[in-house]
């Protein structure tokens, strides 16, 4: 699940560039088959920048701080129920 | 000015036809009545139920906190364990009378009737009788309740563990665990309330609806512990995460599911999902604590046969089992016979050398737990269930063997104020079949869910347009057991 974020988060990258919210539509888009909501949009927002803050630990030096919170951000849609449950 | 006539006359101003309007209107008025009735009724699962896992009171007040359900998987024998037959040694080698009459046997192709050859001395003060292939657990004969009359519905394995598992014999219905949960919540908010131990050697036939949670949200499951290596299974995080990072994700996952669930708030698996995610991101705290081993004294290693390869693996699970219950877990199960073949109770082959073996690997764990239990003082507050999903057969099968019988079989109960020392109901003169007290499989569990505090008929859940019950419509309470 973790390598499968990561290669979202790449495919995100290389199709909407390195802007936030191209990429937060984009990934809704890919995984909801519809674009977020204002509210969705706006707490994935304060997620990727909060994440971004937070200290690595040893393993994760050398990652960008940025594309470490867009994998994440990946992870997060892909254990969502409307993702991986219903239907 | 044409068009608009067509209009006029295909479609009337309110859009629909005279009758049109007025059946809508009437069925949508019953219909409006008809939902609101429903909907008090609990029709649409808006939660009538308590689907939480916080602590509930229960109906009577007992000390019981919890249950340790012994599976002791393939079907033991009856009369080579608890219900001695003298009768089946005198006419050892003969045809069982009767045995044309019962249709089990048309199937099922029986042998001559095989006479036991266990010791069965009396033990404690009361006397009760036990095989000579349980000799530790006989010291706590005064503190056991044998049900010798005990009877199921199937000869099968898979269908003879979901009825002892959740009542019936088909898959879909929450198990005893479940129930309980469902019941009584859960003590302890960092564990599952419900841990299901299987043996090492495999899980029992069809698996997971032996601990579903069947119709009930799946919060009510049981979980798996493992009993070598890591007990829960993927439950480290991954090196590469810190735990604020993964509180954040959480978090963010949790407001995503809520949004989502608010769309369908009558679908509890989307709640239990959430739910889970919680729940195992408090394990990755607690639960290491409450597996790990290494905390116990020497002593309770070598109580519960830890230094014996023999005994080991099975009173592993039994000490895990009485650590999680002093931590607040409602309900473990732990199993003793999985995979196939010899690896289970099922004693086709050589009822001796089946037993030897199985009972080997579990009676000095079993009395270990019965004597920790005490020495802690919680034995008055868990109650002991063991059992298998039917017995056996007094006649044999390939010369030594036995073959399944659901007809009449012994399981017993200890602690939790269960009167001990005794034996209850009988089986007829061979240990065929339970002639005297009969307990179906319903019977057996109303009385375990009274040992909890529950009662069987107030114990419902609401599904698929009715109220339903472990014990479905029947279920009879023993005083005799349960005391009062």
């Amino acid at each position: 699940m973790t390598s499968r974020a990561a290669a979202f988060a790449t495919r995100l990258v290389s199709e909407a560039g390195t802007a936030m919210p191209g990429q937060i539509q984009l990934a809704f888009r890919l995984a909801m088959c519809r674009p977020p909501t204002a509210e969705e949009l706006a707490m994935s927002m304060t997620f990727l920048s909060e994440q971004a803050k937070l200290p690595p630990n040893g393993t994760q030096p050398d990652k960008d701080p940025a594309r470490r919170a867009l994998e994440a951000l990946c992870l997060v849609l892909l254990n969502t129920n409307e993702f991986a449950y219903t239907r | 000015m044409k068009n608009q006539t067509r209009l006029m006359r295909m479609n009337p101003p309110c859009g629909e036809t005279r009758r049109e309007f007025l059946w809508e209107a009437g069925g949508g008025f019953a219909g409006m009545a008809l939902t609101s009735m429903l909907s008090a009724d609990g029709f649409f699962g808006t939660a009538r139920a308590d689907d939480s896992l916080r602590p509930k009171a229960s109906h009577e007040a007992r000390p019981t906190k919890a249950c340790i359900c012994l599976f002791m998987y393939g079907g033991p024998s009856q009369v080579d364990l608890f219900d001695p037959k003298p009768m089946l040694t005198k006419y050892h080698g003969k045809t069982m009378p009767g045995i044309d009459k019962d249709h089990l046997f048309k199937v099922r192709n029986p042998g001559k009737l095989l006479g036991s050859s266990r010791q069965f001395l009396q033990h404690g003060e009361s006397g009760l009788p036990i095989s000579d292939l349980f000799p530790n657990l006989s010291r706590h004969a005064d503190d056991i309740a044998v049900l010798r009359s005990c009877y199921a519905d199937s000869f099968a394995h898979g269908s003879g563990m979901l009825q002892m598992n959740t009542g019936m014999v088909r898959q879909g219905y929450p198990s005893l665990g479940s129930w309980a949960v469902y019941g009584l919540g859960s003590e302890n908010q960092n564990l599952p309330g419900y841990v299901v131990m299987l043996d090492h050697r495999g899980g029992p036939i069809n698996g997971p609806p032996n601990w579903s949670s069947g119709f009930m949200p799946a919060s009510f499951q049981g979980t798996q512990f493992r009993t070598s290596g890591e007990p829960i299974l993927n439950l480290q995080p991954p090196a590469r995460v810190t735990v604020a990072q993964q509180r954040q994700q959480l978090d963010l996952l949790k407001r995503f599911n809520q949004k989502y669930s608010a769309t369908s708030p009558e679908n509890t698996d989307l709640q239990a999902r959430i739910a889970s995610y919680e729940l195992a991101f408090r394990m990755q705290a607690h639960a290491p604590e409450a597996v790990d081993l290494s905390q116990e004294s020497r002593q309770t290693h070598k109580l519960y046969g830890l230094d014996n390869p023999r005994t080991e693996k099975f009173g592993k699970r039994c000490l895990l089992a009485r650590r999680l219950v002093e931590r607040g877990v409602r309900f473990v199960q732990v199993y003793s016979g999985g995979g196939h073949g010899t690896d289970t109770w099922d004693a086709h082959g050589d009822v001796n050398k089946n037993h030897e073996k199985h009972c080997g690997a579990t009676d000095l764990p079993m009395a270990g737990l019965l004597t920790d239990l005490k020495q802690r003082g919680l034995l008055d507050e868990t109650l002991i269930f063991w059992t298998g999903e039917f017995g056996r057969t007094p006649t044999g099968q390939s010369g030594k063997g036995r073959d399944h019988s659901p007809r009449g079989f012994s399981t017993w109960m200890a602690g939790a104020g269960a009167r001990g020392g005794q034996a209850i109901g009988a089986t007829d003169d061979f240990g065929f079949a339970a002639v005297e007290n009969k307990l179906h499989v319903h019977d057996v569990h109303a009385n375990m869910l009274h040992l909890m505090g529950l009662d069987h008929e107030k114990l419902t859940y609401f599904h698929a347009g009715r109220e339903h019950r472990l014990t479905d419509v029947s279920g009879r309470i023993l005083p005799e057991l349960v005391g009062g």
